[in-house]
């Protein structure tokens, strides 16, 4: 009995790893996008994506046949959307217009934007999830998600990054 | 291409910047800290079994000691006649 846990254990730890090596620069991304961080300074978004990532090693078993991926990518989205609450709540974020870096942020691609903007731009367009699964995984009806992801998509293309100035109104 | 969906592959296209290094112990820390929450959760479920248990046991004992489906005996005694 024992000796079968281990094995199993084992087994876990080493499909565990390989799962981590392959998909932890996507998912990585995908939350440094979300907290607004630079890329080179995103202690919140590596500290969200270890928490979902230990979600999915405890979950590696009772995964059978889901997409560990998809997993992580949900359990980052909900700890996301739950510590902005947070934020919320103690009235840092209230202003569905406020155009200003968040808790020490700065320098972030989608800083200009508000969480559940960035939470919706990310999901719906790096991450290629469907309107419905969003609009499900966050509780709001599909439109809601549509035109927070044109809201947020003028947002972007109205003010262009430094970097990417190339990219001009047609 | 219609013009919303031509708008959505730019702002696609900034998304796709350049990728932050993923630290080395990323992995790791997360695998410790899942291993964490495992052995909790294992815990956490032998403990309610436990109770459970405890639960039947004592249900059982007191049970077979009062034995409640037993009628109690009549505490009121027939009237007395004819004597």
């Amino acid at each position: 009995m024992r000796e079968r846990q281990a094995v199993r254990h084992r087994r876990r730890a080493r499909e565990f790893e390989a799962f981590v090596a392959g998909a932890a620069g996507r998912l990585l991304h995908a939350a440094t996008l979300l907290t607004a961080e630079p890329p080179d300074d995103n202690a919140r978004a590596r500290q969200l994506l270890t928490a979902a990532l230990a979600r999915t090693y405890a979950d590696w078993e009772r995964l059978r046949g889901e997409d560990p991926y998809d997993h992580t990518r949900q359990e980052l989205a909900a700890r996301f959307a739950r510590t902005t609450w947070r934020y919320h709540q103690h009235g840092r974020l209230c202003s569905p217009h406020h155009r200003e870096p968040v808790a020490g942020g700065g320098g972030g691609l989608l800083e200009r934007l508000t969480p559940q903007e960035r939470l919706v731009l990310v999901l719906r367009l790096y991450e290629g999830v469907a309107e419905e699964q969003t609009a499900a995984q966050l509780g709001l009806p599909a439109e809601r998600v549509r035109a927070i992801c044109t809201r947020a998509t003028a947002a972007m293309r109205s003010t262009p990054p430094a970097p990417a100035a190339e990219v001009t109104a047609p | 291409m219609s013009l919303p969906d031509r708008k959505q592959d730019e702002v696609r296209r900034m998304l796709e910047g350049p990728h932050p290094p993923v630290p080395a112990d990323l992995g790791p820390r997360a695998a410790e800290r899942g291993a964490r929450l495992l052995r909790r959760r294992v815990l956490a479920r032998r403990l309610m079994w436990l109770l459970l248990g405890l639960a039947v046991v004592t249900f059982t004992v007191w049970a077979l000691v009062e034995q409640p489906w037993v009628a109690p005996p009549s505490e009121v005694a027939p009237p007395l006649e004819a004597w």
